[in-house]
């Protein structure tokens, strides 16, 4: 005998099961609600973050203009206190200058420096790190020369010196790292270390020696 | 007791167990729809106060970041042009402004009249702002130019020049002569001197033959 479907009818309510939602389907429902609501509320208050971040990114980004322009004006390598500061101005905002002396071609630097630029960077970053996330903004700008601080021969010098050639061919030839009395050793073949220069610092190496012997002595007694 | 046929004690046991909530059920639904609905109508007012005043800070930052943009172009202009630029300062009512003339002469063929572009910030009737103009005057030109208002809501307009070989407040030795133009811009809404937005923008003229 086949079986016979109910139908179903979802405009008119089964009048036997009209028990309504009970209490805890109510409060789960409106738990849902209110976390959807939250969701809400959580990716509104991002949407906000990033407006304001846009915003003191502006700010930040017109700090770095001033100081670089600055920078062009004055054509001067500061001193150590014109490096890094608050801004005058804008004083949500620190501001810090790098300058670094870089190859302009893909050659090793000139001693004369004739092929070499100058990096400016003008880093910003927020003065109060907890007030918001902001990602330090960096404007850089290349220069050809500047005048260097007093005192100095060249504004930026290069910071990293070259290897020398005997140090390299020295290594490959020992296969190790030398000692200090083999370095001086070629050193002193090279004519990069005088003879008397050298015989001076054997003397004073030998009586530093003689001082620990007595100091050893007088320890042990 | 129940009497009568299966079928009707059913029926009875059903309209027994049939019951409608309680007073506590209802009161406690009805407090916690009320919660939800004050929560979720907060939360739209305090999207729709921060979404006004997010529009409103950024339009206005807007609006003074171009018209200092326009500013720094009518100078580069007449820097290329070898023109002439005056600077008056002065304040009202604690509003430090200033008052900028850039004058382009006529260009080597005589078609082309002297040019007078000012920028001026002056205070607004009962708003305890500044509000700034510019205006671009023709030598030869008949009819009145008008200031024409670019932004408004600000605390201070200065302009300052700083000549080659003077030394800047830094401490360096200018080589070339350096533009300064730094204005302070009220928060959406407040005419706090404390609660302001600085805007700057600079402008070195080496950049100009």
């Amino acid at each position: 005998m086949p079986m016979k479907q109910k139908k179903v009818n979802f405009f008119r309510r089964d009048t036997k099961s009209q028990g309504g939602f009970t209490l805890l389907e109510v409060v789960a429902s409106l738990l849902i609600l209110s976390v959807v609501f939250m969701g809400i509320l959580a990716a509104f208050q991002r949407s906000c973050e990033k407006a304001q971040l846009q915003f003191l990114r502006e700010r930040a980004f017109s700090v770095a203009q001033r100081h670089m322009e600055m920078l062009i004006a004055s054509h001067q390598e500061p001193n150590s206190v014109g490096f890094s500061n608050v801004d005058e101005l804008d004083p949500l905002f620190n501001w810090q200058l790098e300058l670094t002396r870089i190859s302009g071609d893909s050659s090793p630097p000139k001693p004369d420096l004739t092929n070499t630029v100058i990096k400016a960077t003008i880093k910003v970053t927020l003065a109060d790190a907890d007030m918001l996330q902001m990602p330090p903004l960096e404007v850089a700008r290349y220069f050809a020369w500047l005048k260097p601080m007093s005192g100095a021969i060249v504004a930026v010098p290069l910071t990293t010196e070259e290897e020398p050639l005997w140090y390299t061919e020295l290594r490959a030839k020992l296969g190790r790292e030398p000692t200090m009395e083999e370095i001086m050793n070629e050193m002193l073949k090279s004519g990069e270390l005088p003879q008397d220069l050298f015989e001076e610092m054997e003397e004073q190496e030998a009586n530093e020696n003689q001082y620990n012997d007595l100091l050893q002595q007088e320890v042990s007694r | 007791m129940i009497s009568g046929t299966p079928d009707k004690q059913k029926l009875r046991k059903t309209k027994m167990t049939r019951r409608a909530f309680s007073i506590l059920e209802v009161l406690v639904t009805l407090l916690l729809v009320a919660m939800v609905v004050t929560g979720v109508l907060k939360i739209l007012n305090y999207v729709n106060d921060q979404s006004e005043a997010i529009a409103l800070g950024m339009s206005q930052l807007a609006s003074i970041e171009y018209s200092l943009d326009k500013l720094i172009a009518d100078v580069s202009s007449a820097s290329q042009e070898g023109g002439q630029i005056k600077i008056l300062r002065g304040s009202y009512d604690q509003h430090e402004t200033s008052h900028l003339t850039i004058v382009i002469p006529s260009g080597d063929r005589a078609a082309t009249p002297q040019l007078q572009i000012e920028w001026v910030a002056v205070p607004r009737y009962e708003q305890e702002d500044l509000v700034l103009f510019r205006r671009e005057k023709k030598k030869d030109q008949s009819e009145t130019a008008y200031y024409i208002p670019q932004c408004e809501n600000l605390s201070s307009f200065q302009v300052e020049m700083q000549d080659a070989n003077s030394v800047s407040a830094d401490g360096p030795v200018l080589e070339a002569g350096l533009l300064e133009v730094r204005a302070q811009l009220f928060r959406p809404g407040s005419r706090d001197p404390g609660h302001v937005t600085p805007v700057s923008r600079s402008c070195c003229l080496s950049r100009f033959p």
